[in-house]
């Protein structure tokens, strides 16, 4: 009986670990995802390319 | 005390334990962020890959059908290498006229998300009506049929 309580707490103790563990991993992701994110940002500067000329190139 | 007395109270303490690490357990899941409360760069996030994607469907619209795929995404990789030749000309009038539209809202848009970035670099948080007036210009975007 106490064998099997012992054994509840230390899957508690690793349920622990595991879930502060997955938490560190999703802030990293969450990290690399933004950093992504807005170097697609800095580089799609509408101010660094031409654009056509939509008030003259019509049909 | 009696042993089947010693082994019960043992017990006791070992439930009153479990239940104590259970609640911190609960306490550590309700501190990881929920869909509902989206933190400044999960917002910034969203905002920024929204921008980008709608960016590569409008520069898709505005280059020459000519270009190859593989110069077409490595030029939505880095568009200061976008050339006047590499445009198209001769729009019809409605389709001018949106992506005349789209244009202008980029060009408004780029330095409010710059701004709305740096903050969240610098861990502060964006002001409330900076995010309403980009969620805005972003949904003006999203609402263009492509």
């Amino acid at each position: 009986m106490s064998a099997a309580i012992a054994n509840a707490v230390a899957g508690m103790f690793s349920l622990a670990i595991e879930l502060a563990r997955s938490a560190n991993m999703k802030q990293e992701e969450i990290d690399a995802q933004y950093q992504a994110s807005y170097a697609k940002v800095v580089a799609k500067d509408p101010a660094s390319h031409p654009h056509p000329d939509f008030d003259g190139d019509q049909q | 005390m009696k042993g089947g007395e010693k082994m019960l109270r043992k017990n006791q303490l070992l439930s009153v334990g479990l239940i104590a690490l259970l609640i911190v357990a609960i306490a550590g899941c309700s501190s990881l962020p929920g869909l509902g409360d989206m933190t400044p760069k999960q917002n910034a996030t969203w905002m920024n890959n929204v921008y980008a994607r709608q960016y590569d469907l409008y520069l898709d619209q505005i280059l020459l059908s000519s270009i190859s795929a593989a110069e077409r995404l490595q030029l939505k990789g880095d568009p200061s290498l976008i050339k006047p030749e590499m445009l198209r000309t001769n729009f019809a009038a409605d389709e001018a006229k949106v992506l005349k539209a789209k244009r202008d809202i980029f060009i408004q848009v780029h330095p409010m998300l710059k701004a709305y970035n740096e903050v969240v670099i610098a861990g502060g948080v964006p002001s409330a009506e900076l995010e309403y007036q980009l969620v805005q210009l972003i949904n003006t975007l999203l609402a263009y049929v492509d």
